[in-house]
This record gives C-alpha cells, structure tokens and sequence, in this order.
C-alpha cells in the first residue's frame, strides 16, 4: 500500500490510537492536519486560539504559525493608518487624538485599542510605522498632550491583540526615515530634541529586540523621505540644520549587506518639495513618489522620474498625498479630498500590468476610493501594509 | 469489469474496498480526483479491487459523492448549461454541514487518498466552525482540555477581540 501518500505525510495511520484526548493540537486528529485547520482561522479569532489550550497558544504565538500562514495563502494584507480620531463635540477637537486604523476584510475600517502606556490614549503624533512579522510597529513620535519627543518603540501583535513596548530607539529623533529589510527596522535621519539635523542611523533586529548604531551617512537629513528597493534602504532628500527647509535633491541608500551608504546625487525633481517625506513607495520593483497630484516612477538607469498619472480631480479624488503605501501592485495613497479639505480619503492605485517607464506616457490606470465611514475620514500622517 | 485500450474514460470503471469490507464501483475518472489512487491504478491498472483499509464505508461513499460531483463539473454536455462556481461552493458549502467528528475522519480520508481540493474545503470548514468562537465554545466542539493554571486562566479574562469578530 502507498504508506504517506497523503500530501500532508508527517503521520502514519490508526491515528486514533497514537492520539489520545490529552495529546497533540486536536483530540483525535494528527498535528498537521490540525494545523492546516488552525492556519485557516483569520487572524481576528487568534487571541481566542490562545486561549483554548497551552499548545495552541504556543502554536499561535510561534513565528512557525505566520510563516506556515504565509505559505498557504490564509494570511491577509491590511493598510494600517495613523489616523485622527475625528470627533463631533468641539471641546475634544482642541487636542489631538490620533489611533490606528486597519482596513478589514469586510471593506471597512476597524480601530486598535490605545497603548496601555498613554493616559490620554493617543497614538504619538508624527510617529513612524514599520510592519514586521505580522506585527505593527510604532517607532518614536511626539506624545500628543506633552509634545515631548519620544524615543519609544510600541509593537502591536494582531494575534494576541496587545501592545508591548520594544526597546528605545538609541536615541531621540522625528520625522526621520525608517525601512524594513526582511526582520530588521532601519532608521535614519531626522533631527534630535534641539532640532538638529541628524546623520545618524540605526537598525532595530525585531527577533532580539535590540538596537544596533549604523554607519553615519554622508549628509543630515531632517524631514527625509524613504523606500526599501531590492533589500536597499533608500533614505531620500531631506535638509540639513543650517539650510532648514531647503529640500537636497540628492539621496543615501543603504546596502545591509555592506553596511555603507552611498550617495545618489540630483536623485529629486528640481522642484524637489515634490518628494515629502511619506510620499515615496517602492513597490513592483519600482519607486513610486506623488508630486501634487502626479503619480510618477523612478527610473534608475536615466535618474529621472516619470509621469505615471494623474489622481482625479474630481470628488472621486484627493488633492495631495499625505502618505503612501502598497501592496503587490496597488498603490495606497490617502490625502485630503477634493471635496472636503478636512476629510481624508484613502486611494487604491492599481498598476498596469505592464509599465512602460521609459515614455512620460500616461497609464490612465484605475483609481478606486476605499469606503470609510465617518469615523474613519480624519487627518492621516503615515500609513504601512501588514499582513496579517 | 475492465475494457483494456477502450477509447471512452468512461466506460472505465474502478472497484474500491472499504475498510469494513464494503465494495464500491466509480468511474475511472472519480477515482482519479485522488492522487492516491490515480497513482495506484496506474501502477496496478483497474482489474484488481483497490482497497482502502483505513477509510470506513460511510466516509469513503461521503468522499466518493464528493469526487463524483467534482467529476462531474469538469465534464461539458451539449445539452446542459455548464455548472457555475457559484453553484459549486454551494454544493461544497452544504457537502461539510456535517457533525465535526464526520469532517475529522473526512480529513483523514482526503489526506490518505491525497484529494487536495477536499482537504482544504474541509480544514476550511473546521477553521469556520471555530473562528468568532470563544476558547470555551471551542474546547466542547474539539474536546480539548483546559490546560491552564488558575492564574493563567485570570489573565484570559482580560480577553479582548476584533469589533466585527
């Protein structure tokens, strides 16, 4: 007989035997079809899989599960935004409440609890976000009542629905770049508690929670843009302490594997306000930056970027992006709306299929406007995908 | 009976042994919607019954009416209208609105005879069963013991979920 023909062969037969009621995940069922069943529960029921039993909740919190997840397709991306709690009553408008949104599968936005650590309950204004390992992660920032600037680092595990603070940055900075290469967080740039522009970089290994200090780059970049392309953190423009404001048309990008920075000079448009700091993807190989209401592309063999497309200009669109992300071919941008400066709504882009990067043809690919209800329209400063 | 080098699949037919001794005959082309037993039939051809000594009766006719009607929905007549998706998943949906001890010994079934597109509808079925449960709804579905210490068991009650979960 074809013993192990199954295309899960890890177990032999007579299971019912080998697994009595007090063994394995499931009484009765062998582990690995037991986990083909587990990785199928959305990541909405996870902190009440760790409930059930100790090996579920070692299962469900082991990194195996997510990458098992991964690999059978059951995992899910989600845009995560930070995002002002809009609220009607005045009185609360006088001071800012921003959270977490997160796009669900039921085309609608849900809200993270608040971190534990913040009495006021607001999401550190200006933070960061990072998306590691189906986590969320929440670098620095300025604490919304205090203005203190925070070298703090807050990670979400949608799994079992918790916050829990990581280690500090090495130290202070805002408004600074931050990257992901495969589990390491990478920052760069921005300026310290004094406003000075910052050269310095770091990088956060999320397995070991620790910081390590990275080479210096050659110039300060306050107010930096970034990108992660082909494993190479791009740190983007930016300006020095002295020259304040002054955007540099030039870029730094980061090779983990040599551990250095080289330079890319009169990488920006001249008119390089184009590239604010969170209006850069990189996504289908490419980087991908709004200038107003212009999509275009980088093209790394001319250091030249391409008009893609226009976003609408009518009430289908918004009127500048004040932060983008991706997920495979789609281009997530949310920014004012057309119509109502005060709201922001949020775009999906989806690339053609095959672009053209070499002509300033238009794609006139499809813009579609995420639905939000009213609690989802307030001011959004930075937002990632994480899949979940 | 077996027509060796007969042009029609069809008229093919494979006889197939429960575990409890029950005989089954399919056509050729049900029985190849298992891997298992694709490889095996091309290895010993269709004359010799096939059995199955782990698979009981009532489970292996569960399966075979699974792998009968997927058989089915690849074929085309000129005189009916194709069988949409739609109509499959609803006929998938209704085939695993069984009892969960019947999907279990499905699951074993559909592993062993290696029948991938039964195995995920199943462990689907088994995932929908507990996802929005609570861990004490879901330990009486799947008999599984509460492990944890009293004070482990305090720190659950803190439990929090998704809005629309």
């Amino acid at each position: 007989m074809a013993q192990g023909a199954g295309r899960y062969t890890t177990t032999g037969l007579n299971l019912d035997i080998e697994h009595r009621l007090d063994e394995g995940l499931v009484p009765f069922l062998p582990d690995d079809m037991a986990l083909q069943c587990l990785l199928r529960v959305p990541v909405q029921s996870h902190s009440r899989l760790q409930n059930v039993c100790r090996k579920w909740r070692d299962l469900v919190n082991s990194r195996k599960f997510y990458e098992h997840r991964k690999k059978e397709g059951t995992t899910r991306q989600c845009v995560c935004l930070s995002q002002a709690i809009t609220r009607d009553n005045s009185e609360s408008q006088q001071r800012p409440m921003f959270s977490v949104s997160v796009s669900n599968d039921r085309n609608s936005w849900e809200r993270l609890p608040p971190i534990p650590d913040f009495d006021h309950q607001s999401l550190p204004l200006f933070s960061r976000f990072a998306a590691v390992e189906g986590c969320l992660v929440v670098l620095g920032g300025w604490d919304s009542i205090t203005m203190e600037e925070l070298r703090s680092v807050y990670i979400f595990s949608f799994s079992s629905w918790t916050w829990r603070r990581s280690a500090d940055m090495p130290t202070t900075r805002s408004f600074f770049s931050c990257g992901v290469v495969q589990d390491t967080i990478l920052v760069a740039g921005g300026h310290d508690t004094d406003k000075n522009a910052l050269r310095t970089a770091a990088r956060y290994k999320f397995q070991e929670d620790i910081w390590e200090i990275l080479p210096n780059m050659h110039t300060e970049r306050d107010e930096c843009a970034s990108a992660v392309l082909d494993g190479n953190f791009y740190v983007i423009s930016g300006y020095i302490t002295s020259a304040q404001g002054e955007f540099r048309r030039d870029a730094e990008v980061y090779d983990p594997v040599l551990n250095e920075w080289k330079q890319l000079d009169n990488m920006c448009p001249a008119d390089s306000k184009a590239v604010k700091p969170s209006s850069i993807v990189a996504t289908a190989g490419t980087l991908f930056a709004f200038h107003h209401n212009q999509l275009i592309a980088y093209s790394p063999a001319e250091n030249l970027w391409h008009l893609m497309d226009i976003i609408p200009k009518d009430s289908s669109g918004i009127s500048y992006a004040t932060c983008v992300t991706a997920i495979g071919n789609s281009i997530i941008v949310t920014g004012p709306s057309n119509t109502d400066g005060d709201t922001h709504r949020t775009l999906v882009y989806k690339l053609p299929s095959s672009m053209d990067s070499g002509n300033d043809n238009m794609c006139n690919g499809r813009w579609e406007m995420l639905p939000a209800d009213e609690n989802f329209l307030g001011i959004a400063q930075v937002s990632c995908v994480v899949e979940l | 009976m077996h027509f060796q080098g007969s042009p029609n699949m069809a008229e093919k037919r494979v006889k197939l042994i429960s575990s409890d001794n029950d005989e089954f005959e399919v056509d050729e082309a049900v029985a190849f919607e298992s891997e298992t037993l694709r490889n095996m039939i091309q290895d010993t051809g269709t004359n010799v019954p096939i059995s199955i000594p782990n698979v009981s009766s009532d489970i292996l006719a569960k399966v075979l009416e699974y792998c009968s009607y997927h058989a089915e929905t690849m074929e085309t007549h000129d005189d009916k209208p194709p069988i949409t998706d739609a109509q499959i998943r609803e006929w998938d949906a209704d085939f695993v609105d069984v009892h969960p001890a019947t999907l279990y010994s499905l699951i074993l079934a559909a592993n062993y005879l290696n029948i991938k597109n039964l195995l995920d509808l199943i462990c689907q079925a088994v995932a929908n069963n507990i996802r929005g449960k609570t861990a004490v709804e879901i330990r009486k579905i799947l008999h599984i013991q509460d492990d944890f210490t009293y004070e482990e068991e305090m720190e659950i009650r803190r439990e929090t979920k998704w809005a629309f979960d």
